[in-house]
């Protein structure tokens, strides 16, 4: 189940290696080595089943890995080599960075659920119930979080999908917002909320950006990204692209200004906090991109790549459909592809200080400023205006 | 075989000589059975009584499936007028050009304009393409059952394409589709009462009274001597969308000829310009009303809130108050505006334009306003009942917990006292709020 693969080079050691290399063997025997020349595989995990991106979270420090997978959670410590198994329900999604706690949705039966657990104890405490549940991540640390509900009908036409968006606090849940959609396909494996469920906020600015699909005759099919404030959730349009896809999984630049995700071509778009939606004309070809914590590196397709779509390194071959999942620094990256997951080390590594503190100082300032937003304490208008200036200043800063 | 010889039979004992009848031979002898009224019509019309006569197939075309659907299908063997063009090409071309023949295709048509919609590929798709059908956008149509769609928009809109629909099925007589009374099978009702202004205009009660020679009625000002296009003569769009100038221009002039055959052209120049003045003045009233609409809903007041009911088919969940406004799960604010909108502006500037001071007045002007008053009132309730929501849940005024918040949240607390108690306006209120925030502290 677990292959960790230490490498001289960065000077880690197995400690508790014998076990998990029995293991690693039996894991490379059946799976194969899709892993580029040169690239470091801290570990090697079995999922059990094909995994999205929702089901991996980094510890805060970066040192453990959680996995949410149908016998409970388990837990990679990745300096260590070891895993832990805390077992439960079956996971559909975990998130822990930067909450202390990790924030599970699970399912047993009919009944779903959001649990936060606390990874040392094992104590759990339920949050929200609902059959609907899809996925759930912490929101500005916790204890706040969001989470998605996702109900689809296959009806004689097509699909009906359903989602929502809801908030947690303080022991009450309010639906942020809710959109229902047909798809022309009654093929029940096809994905329509992957968007949705890999939506993680704005790291500056807290906003939630998810992609909606029109479909045709109505329109020509594309897909609409709408922005949803969790202070001000009245949806904003940011731009819409022709669509050969019903969804995409997207990931925010840690500057908080561009959120990339794949054209249907597997060619990278960013789309621009302003509605510019811009096509780097580089090579690199995937379906989930996942910006790391410095400004210009991505994930994608297996690949490192700039942000212009120019291929830096390879790190698994053949693996168009692949996701990463970057450590908080930056200097790891677990990719899930299919049922296996990869942590790659070695990497490059986070923003530069003062750009990571800069960032921090806007996202405190622009939490403060929608707590006051939200107890009706600011009108819409001096809200937006007030958000964008303090966006705009970090933004003449930076440049 | 032998229903044919009974006709020959029968045309002999009535001292009528046989004679082609266009090939209609074929159907007649069960058709005199099956659907005697269609045939009745046929036999009086200039098409059965021609030289040379335009049977059943030459408008139906042969005989065949397609002509006897199914029992219980939906389907009929219409004729579309494409198939009139063939002879009548010059009528056509007008129509096709008219708004009759031109509005719901042009633009933003409807999904029954898709060339055989069905439930088949034509459905989602250009006819003979893979490329993706994009003009099935009509929100209202798309929002009704089956039944309505066909009974509550069909059977009127489909005047682009179906000569029958004035003229009458079988039939030739042109005075059928002259007579105001079929006008009026469309062109009536609370969103566009033309039917009613006329009738109860002075035109046309001395039409009623004198007859047709005595008073204008629709198909002499729209329609001058025959012509089939029905726009000659309007200065503006379906909702009094301006026309450029230019266009608008000739356009009053052709109906100023018509007018000017019984009044002076400086008289109905002025009624006309009378009936531009209400538009613009009726089309203000709107805008101030929408402006109305639009700032509830930014404030999130209106309930239902676009976002929280069924999703418009075309806008989203999202406030949709333009030509695809639907009627459906409104708030009464948004209610109210359709009513507004859809009712009372077009009756009130069309009511001047088929001179009905009545209807211009108190069916249009008069429900304008109106509207405008209650949804001026309606907007104030919504405001004071967020007032006393905020106040319900504004802190006890306790001055030591006000004194342990940061200075800006407690400024801002402050600045809603005073608007709870009426001491700001709502656009003070904005202001002071990004002073508090902007100020150096």
């Amino acid at each position: 189940m677990i292959s960790p693969r230490w490498r001289a080079a960065r000077g880690e050691s197995p400690r508790r290696a014998p076990t998990l290399l029995a293991l690693a063997t039996a894991a490379l025997a059946c799976a194969g080595s899709p892993v580029a020349p040169g690239a470091q595989v801290l570990a090697r995990l079995d999922a059990a089943a094909p995994a999205g991106p929702g089901q991996l979270a980094w510890s805060p420090d970066g040192e453990q890995l959680a996995l949410a997978r149908p016998d409970g959670l388990l837990l990679l410590d990745v300096e260590r080599g070891s895993t832990r198994l805390l077992p439960g329900a079956p996971a559909l999604t975990v998130d822990w960075a930067p909450a202390a706690e990790l924030l599970l949705v699970e399912r047993e039966g009919a009944a779903t659920r959001a649990v936060a657990l606390d990874p040392a104890t094992g104590q759990r405490r339920t949050l929200h119930a609902d059959p609907a549940l899809a996925s759930a991540r912490w929101l500005h640390g916790g204890p706040e979080w969001l989470a998605v509900t996702a109900r689809r009908e296959v009806v004689s036409f097509g699909t009906e999908v359903r989602l929502g968006l809801l908030r947690g606090a303080g022991g009450k849940v309010a639906t942020l917002h809710s959109w229902d959609d047909t798809l022309p396909t009654r093929d029940p494996s096809v994905d329509a909320t992957g968007g949705w469920l890999a939506a993680v906020p704005n790291p500056v600015d807290h906003r939630l950006v998810v992609p909606v699909f029109h479909k045709p005759p109505i329109f020509s099919p594309h897909l609409r990204f709408v922005s949803i404030d969790p202070f001000d959730p009245a949806p904003v349009e940011l731009g819409r692209v022709e669509a050969g896809l019903w969804t995409a999984a997207a990931s925010w630049a840690p500057d908080g200004r561009r959120l990339a995700f794949a054209a249907a071509d597997g060619s990278l778009r960013l789309l621009h906090l302003d509605g510019r939606i811009e096509a780097p004309a580089g090579p690199a070809r995937g379906r989930h991109p996942s910006f790391g914590p410095r400004d210009d590196v991505l994930f994608l397709g297996g690949w490192l790549v700039t942000a212009r779509g120019e291929p830096l390194r390879q790190l698994l071959a053949g693996a168009p459909g692949a996701s990463g999942l970057w450590s908080p620094d930056g200097h790891r990256l677990a990719v899930v592809d299919g049922g296996r997951i990869f942590v790659f080390g070695g990497l490059g590594g986070a923003a530069p200080a003062e750009a990571a503190a800069r960032r921090e100082r806007a996202r405190e300032a622009l939490w403060r400023l929608g707590e006051l937003r939200r107890a009706e304490l600011l009108e819409r208008r001096p809200y937006r205006q007030q958000r964008e200036l303090l966006l705009r200043q970090l933004v003449e800063v930076v440049e | 075989m032998i229903g044919s010889s009974w006709l020959v039979v029968a045309l002999v004992m009535a001292g009528a000589s046989p004679r082609d009848l266009g090939g209609a031979e074929r159907c007649l002898p069960c058709h005199e059975k099956e659907t005697p009224g269609a045939v009745a019509t046929w036999r009086a019309s200039a098409h059965a009584r021609a030289k040379v006569p335009v049977g059943c197939a030459g408008c139906h075309g042969a005989d065949g499936p397609s002509n006897h659907p199914a029992p219980g299908a939906r389907t009929r063997p219409a004729v579309d007028a494409a198939v009139c063009a063939k002879c009548h090409a010059g009528r056509a071309a007008e129509h096709a050009r008219g708004p009759h023949g031109t509005s719901l295709r042009s633009g933003r048509g409807c999904t029954r304009n898709v060339e055989k919609p069905g439930p088949g590929c034509s459905l989602c798709h250009q006819p003979g393409s893979t490329d993706l059908a994009t003009q099935s956008e009509c929100a209202r149509f798309l929002t009704q059952s089956p039944a309505m769609q066909r009974q509550g928009c069909s059977a009127c809109h489909e005047v682009e394409r179906r000569c029958d629909a004035c003229h009458g099925t079988h039939g030739t007589a042109a005075a059928l589709a002259r007579d105001p009374a079929t006008c009026g099978t469309c062109h009536m009702g609370p969103d566009h009462p033309q039917y009613e202004m006329w009738k109860s205009s002075r035109h046309g009660v001395r039409q009623a009274l004198e007859g047709r020679a005595a008073a204008p009625d629709c198909a002499t000002c729209h329609m001058p001597a025959g012509a089939h296009d029905v726009g000659r003569g309007i200065t503006m769009g379906l909702a009094g969308q301006p026309f450029p100038e230019a266009r608008r221009k000739a356009e009053r002039e052709r109906m100023l000829d018509v007018c000017a055959k019984c009044h002076a052209r400086g008289l109905a120049a002025r009624q006309l310009a009378d009936g531009d003045a209400v538009q613009r003045e009726s089309k203000a009233l709107l805008e101030e009303a929408a402006a109305i609409v639009k700032r509830l809903d930014d404030q999130g007041l209106l309930e239902p809130s676009p976002s929280a009911r069924p999703a418009h088919p075309l806008a989203g969940k999202r406030l949709e108050l333009g030509a695809q406004m639907l009627y459906e799960d409104l708030s009464r604010a948004e209610a109210i505006f359709f009513r507004m909108k859809k009712y009372a502006y077009v009756t009130a500037y069309k009511g001047v334009f088929h001179q009905n001071p009545d209807y211009a007045h108190w069916y249009g002007n008069a429900a304008l306003k109106l509207g405008l008053s209650e949804l001026k009132s309606e907007a104030a309730l919504l405001q004071r009942i967020r007032r006393l929501e905020q106040r319900l849940d504004a802190a006890p005024p306790s001055s030591a917990a006000t004194a342990a918040r940061d200075p800006v949240e407690r400024e801002l607390r402050e600045l809603r006292e005073k608007r709870l108690r009426g001491e700001l306006d709502d656009a003070a209120l904005e202001r002071r709020q990004l002073e508090a925030l902007e100020r150096p502290r």
